[in-house]
């Protein structure tokens, strides 16, 4: 009963706020950031009393003859470990949101929005069987839409969230097939049910390469990373959530889950981790020469996501799980701390107009830096713990060339972020800057924390897991962390070099020299005019299409054909009446004699 | 006897209806037409000894009262329209 | 009780056409001279009975004889099937009613007398079991569509309205040659004549005419539902009518086709059901994302909620055709979601109408702007109609998809793109008309508490079947088990 409360206050709270935005929009507007908020740390109160338990609540949703659908709510180790997350950083980050939105005409509704996100994204971690997962993944997709476009004055804004959703979608036809062919197979849908059903080879490939489809929609892996990065065009709070903590770990949440299926899918192992590290090293390819700070740190997420899917292709689950917890603590932060400066310098996003915030803006230099670290992959922090140990099971698991892509992008990791860091914060350009208000600022101290000491959660999260038996911490193993830990040195020592002050000159030469790279770079490889001009010009000119000739020509044109077939008999037709009277009178006459004359005829 | 004068009767009313110009005079032999089957009718039953006969020329009769007043009806607005009672006049029905 | 009750399904057909006659004669007689009166009397019957809809109690039947001579009788019966279309449309009248008061001004003595003949016509179809009576009620709805659509339309109304009325009429004449083989089949092997349902169940036939039956039935319900190629009549039947006109089209007319495939047409010719079956879900796919690419390239707003229908009712005849409970379950959970979503999504753009007096797209902007309330009911109803979870669109859509890929994956499969292709359009729309710089500032006036009362059945529909779809599911399960068994069994023919 705990757990439906856990879920449905979230909800309760969305409703809260969407009423009063629509029916009563009376002052003290900030309320609605409250409203939400506790309502959120209650759950996360819940959930901590709940935590690692195994709970269940059913409720009757669909029945239909012999199908049955109930609404199942199941929580266990794995989802508790994420519903702390979300309910966690979500409080976290609802209360920074509640000072940021102070001042927008539309708090209540954006709040109401955010609710129901997180009550979307806690059915989907809780869902005990796919489809009530689904439930979740489309509410989260809605949500994402709804607040990606929420300053819809700009066009541009709202075709963001358009494409988001849409981009999701694709995805999620993949889910709904994967799901049809496991019920096919199987006959239930439910979780428990599938992870302990005996199932052909060919079916799980299947269904596991239609579901991996619907991860890198949600996940932001290639081929469908392409809406994240527009996703920007939200507030900073909503990427920080959404993109960064929540949503977008729903992808790996659904393979973690599943995943004594997708372990016997033994094809789609390589597939999955060949293009997570490759989403993974393109992405930071992008981010190197990206200006924009929420455009580096998109970049940044859909390159870490690619290091989630690169651990679970290799089956290294807890490995994931802790890189999920860990990114969600460090991106989130980074996020943040970028609205704070955004905030501060009024609304500024181009990182080359910053610089010297270090004085103006302490605490969220302070913060930033120690979320760079963590990102980075520097020991003793968070990241530098829970990335090197998905690259520790990439290179145990024999997967040599991707262990290198991952170290090469943990360098470009680390490169991009240190030039973000010095551009924004290091040097002496603005001081004009202020510092934002305590209610932004404590959830920065509170996360900047967690992404210090995070390591620390490694440990518990494989025991509590307990997917594999665990290894001995090997003498590899050492080697290995200090070889990343090298590296992640090598990237921050050349960003340092290179960004500088002094360095100008050899940064224009090199801009001179690989300019068409970075050009290239900057536009993401042209990723998304390719997509315009092969698929998306061609669909129009097909709708077009069927819409023209199809439709109107041939079958309206058929049916009028019809229609002026049937004038034009009864206009060669008419021809035929005299039109007088008394001509009509004579051939009835003469008629009815010949029928008569006929009849006696025969008679006789 | 009566039979035949009861068809020349019917004859007459026919060669009326095809003849001639006017559409009054077109509803009156329809008129004599109809009596004529009217005749008929009983001089059959009369013959045969039945009353079928005579029941049949109630139906008949009845009908021929409805029918003239339906008739003139459509004179009264086919003159409205068409300003004439010639049926040569009134020729709107092919176009 | 037991005698008044059996008396209760034909008080609730014909008490609107009794309003209506009376009305009618009433104004005639210069009793009623005032408009407002007529509207008060008319949304009166219409809520007594919806009223006396909610006391009826599923599996009542009533049977008189009627033409013995011809084996008709007159028979209504009410069952866990037909209850749900029933209700749907005792909501959807009051509330037509409701929308039209201030969008008609002039005739309303005939637009209340045609609207509750309307009403009339369309409840007896719903609940007739003997097959004369269907075709009776069947033919008498066109009567008042065709003079609601050709009298209070728009420009081109009296194209639409014939087009409407001949397109229906041409799967009406082939459905009437049908039962009239039934029932000279009926005297043939039983030796009286019979039309009524139950009776006819048990006709058994050769393969071949029994096919061509099922053909002429399914002409005239597709024809109805619609169903691509034969849909053409419903975007201009659509753009040409007034918001209540297309409310009532779209929530009800269309449901006839599907109910009639269900309650018909199927039980009667399950081996032509399987025999047709490729055909039936191959068109079912393809209009599914046939109205959704025409869906995406319409600038009035009216087409373009029409194609949507096309494409939500190929999704019902894919489910249909799919001949298992779990689509059969879906398709129906779908057509009653779609005259909920759509319903109110006629009723808002009817709304937009009657402010900006234009209906195409390209005129709009920034509508969420200034009218923060239609556009949450918009939102909703648009996010209804592509099949989110937490709404009724979602039920329908998941269980027909479910169900057709047990039978067929592929077409189930490419009825799933649907998903993609009908978030496009939708949101193409949405977003012209929500977001960015507004046009027409001064006349964008947010929804006063009527409308709001006017779509709020509709949410509460969605949300109901959404939510809550259980008591739906457990009135329904009978007749579906009955479907199931004439499907599989072959019913009674091998009995």
């Amino acid at each position: 009963m705990q757990l439906a409360f856990l879920c449905f206050l979230p909800f309760l709270a969305s409703i809260f706020n969407g009423f009063w935005y629509l029916f009563a929009k009376k002052p003290w507007k900030m309320a609605a950031g409250v409203v939400s908020t506790l309502a959120l740390f209650t759950s996360f109160c819940l959930a901590s009393a709940l935590a690692f338990h195994d709970v269940t609540f059913s409720l009757p949703w669909i029945a239909t003859g012999s199908f049955e659908l109930p609404f199942v709510l199941r929580l266990d180790h794995l989802s508790s470990i994420f519903v702390l997350v979300i309910t966690g950083v979500g409080t976290l980050i609802h209360i920074y949101a509640t000072v940021y939105m102070a001042h927008d005409s539309g708090i209540q509704k954006f709040f109401a929005y955010l609710s129901l996100f997180c009550g979307s994204m806690l059915v989907l971690v809780l869902g005990g069987s796919l489809p009530i997962l689904f439930c979740g993944w489309e509410g989260v997709g809605l949500c994402s839409y709804l607040l990606i476009s929420f300053w819809f004055d700009d066009s541009e804004k709202a075709k963001a969230g358009a494409k988001a959703f849409i981009v999701n979608r694709i995805g999620d036809v993949g889910f709904l097939l994967g799901m049809f062919v496991l019920f096919q197979a199987c006959g239930s849908l439910d979780i428990e049910t599938l992870t302990h059903a005996q199932l052909s080879p060919t079916t799980v490939l299947i269904a596991c390469s239609l579901l991996f489809f619907a991860c890198t929609g949600k996940s932001a892996q290639i081929p469908l990373y392409i809406w994240l990065p527009d996703a920007m065009a939200g507030p900073t709070p909503v990427s920080a959530l959404i993109h960064a903590a929540t949503m977008v770990t729903s992808g790996v949440y659904l393979v973690t889950r599943l995943h004594v299926l997708f372990d016997a899918a033994e094809s789609l192992h390589i597939v999955m981790a060949t293009v997570g590290g490759v989403t993974a090293f393109v992405a930071a390819t992008i981010a190197l020469v990206q200006d924009d700070i929420k455009k580096v740190l998109a970049y940044s997420t859909v390159s870490q996501l690619g290091y989630l899917f690169l651990a679970c292709g290799v089956g290294a689950y807890e490995a994931a799980v802790f890189h999920v917890v860990t990114h969600a603590f460090f991106k989130a932060l980074l996020f943040l701390a970028a609205g704070s400066v955004i905030h501060g310098m009024d609304g500024e996003q181009n990182m080359w107009k910053m610089g010297g915030l270090k004085k103006a803006m302490p605490v969220t230099f302070a913060t930033f830096t120690l979320g760079w670290l963590a990102i980075c992959g520097i020991p003793p922090f968070s990241g530098f713990f829970s990335k090197d140990e998905i690259l520790f099971h990439t290179f145990t698991s024999g997967h040599t060339g991707l262990w290198a892509l991952g170290l090469v992008t943990a360098c470009m990791t680390a490169f991009y972020m240190t030039r973000l860091y010095i551009v924004t914060f290091l040097g002496t350009k603005h001081t004009h800057a202020h510092e934002s208000s305590w209610g932004m600022l404590a959830p920065l101290c509170v996360l900047a924390c967690l992404s210090a000491l995070g390591g620390i959660f490694g440990h518990m999260i494989s025991h509590t897991l307990a997917f594999h038996a665990e290894a001995e911490s090997s003498q590899l193993e050492w080697i290995l962390m200090l070889v990343s830990a090298c590296i992640a040195g090598l990237g921050i020592a050349l960003a340092f070099f290179m960004y500088d002050e002094s360095r100008q000159p050899i940064r224009a030469r090199i801009q001179k020299q690989y300019g068409w790279l970075s050009t290239a770079l900057a536009h993401a490889w042209y990723v998304d005019e390719a997509i315009d001009l092969v698929l998306l010009k061609p669909l129009r000119q097909i709708y077009g299409f069927v819409w023209r000739t199809i439709d109107v020509l041939c079958i309206d044109g058929f049916i009028m054909l019809l229609a002026s077939g049937g004038r034009a008999s009864g206009d060669v037709l008419r021809l035929i009446q005299p039109g007088f009277l008394h001509i009509s009178i004579a051939c009835m006459v003469m008629g009815a004699f010949f029928i008569m004359g006929y009849m006696v005829y025969g008679q006789l | 006897m009566v039979e035949s004068f009861a068809a020349a009767l019917f004859l007459i009313g026919l060669l009326g209806i095809v003849l001639r110009r006017t559409i009054l005079v077109m509803l009156m032999s329809l008129e004599l037409m109809l009596n004529a089957v009217n005749l008929t009718f009983v001089a059959f039953g009369q013959q045969q000894g039945l009353l079928t006969g005579q029941v049949y020329v109630f139906f008949t009769m009845t009908i021929a009262a409805a029918e003239a007043a339906i008739g003139l009806a459509l004179v009264i607005a086919l003159f409205r329209t068409f300003r004439s009672v010639d049926t040569h006049a009134v020729h709107g029905m092919r176009e | 009780m037991a005698s008044y009750s059996s008396h209760l399904l034909s008080l609730l057909v014909f008490l609107p056409a009794a309003a209506a006659f009376l009305g009618l004669g009433a104004r005639g007689l210069g009793l009623l001279r005032r408009d407002v009166a007529l509207w008060y009397g008319s949304l009166f019957v219409t809520v007594l009975t919806f009223g006396l809809g909610m006391m009826l109690s599923p599996n009542s039947e009533e049977k008189y004889t009627w033409i013995p001579q011809l084996g008709v009788s007159y028979a209504l019966s009410l069952d866990g099937l037909s209850v749900w279309f029933v209700l749907l449309t005792l909501l959807v009248m009051p509330i037509a009613l409701f929308a039209s008061m201030h969008a008609i001004r002039d005739r309303v003595a005939e637009y209340c007398f045609h609207m509750l003949l309307l009403e009339t016509a369309v409840l007896g179809s719903f609940l007739a079991a003997d097959m004369f009576l269907f075709y009776v009620f069947w033919e008498v709805m066109l009567v008042p569509m065709l003079f609601i659509i050709g009298i209070y339309g728009g420009k081109e109304r009296l194209f639409a309205s014939m087009k409407f009325v001949l397109f229906t009429f041409v799967g009406s004449a082939c459905m009437l040659v049908s039962i009239m083989v039934l029932v000279y089949m009926h005297k043939l092997q039983f030796g009286v004549p019979s039309s009524y349902l139950p009776d006819l169940l048990r006709v058994h036939g050769a393969i071949i005419p029994s096919r061509l039956l099922f053909s002429a039935f399914a002409l005239a319900f597709l024809i109805k539902m619609p169903c691509f190629p034969l849909h053409t009549w419903l975007p201009d039947a659509h753009v040409q009518a007034p918001t209540a006109g297309s409310v009532i089209l779209a929530s009800l007319l269309l449901k006839l086709g599907g109910y009639g495939l269900v309650r018909i047409a199927f039980p009667l010719f399950p081996e032509a059901a399987h025999f047709f079956q490729p055909l039936g879900m191959a068109l079912g796919a393809t209009a599914v994302i046939y109205g959704a690419w025409v869906a995406i390239v319409q600038t009035d707003m009216k087409k373009l909620v029409a194609y949507s229908s096309v494409s939500h009712m190929g999704a019902v005849v894919l489910g249909l055709f799919a001949l298992n409970s779990i689509a059969m379950a879906g398709s129906i959970a779908q057509m009653i979601s779609h005259g909920f979503a759509t319903g109110g999504l006629f009723l808002i753009v009817g709304m937009i109408y009657e402010r900006f007096h234009t209906r195409e797209i390209a005129a709009f902007g920034g509508l969420a702007r200034s009218m923060p309330k239609m556009a949450f009911f918009l939102v909703l109803m648009t996010f209804a109609s592509v099949a989110l979870p937490g709404t009724s669109g979602f039920v329908g859509e998941f269980l027909i998809l479910l169900g057709a890929w047990q039978t067929m994956p592929v077409y189930a499969g490419i009825a799933a793109l649907s998903a993609i292709f009908g978030a496009v359009y939708m949101l193409k729309w949405i977003e012209r008309i929500l977001y960015g710089q507004a046009k027409s500032p001064s006349l964008a006036v947010d929804l006063s508490h009527r409308e709001i009362l006017i779509l709020l059945p509709f949410t509460l529909g969605i949300f109901w079947l959404g939510l809550m779809p259980g008591s739906f599911f457990h009135q329904l399960e009978p007749s579906i088990l009955k479907m199931q068994f004439f499907l599989t069994t072959g019913g009674y023919h091998h009995g």
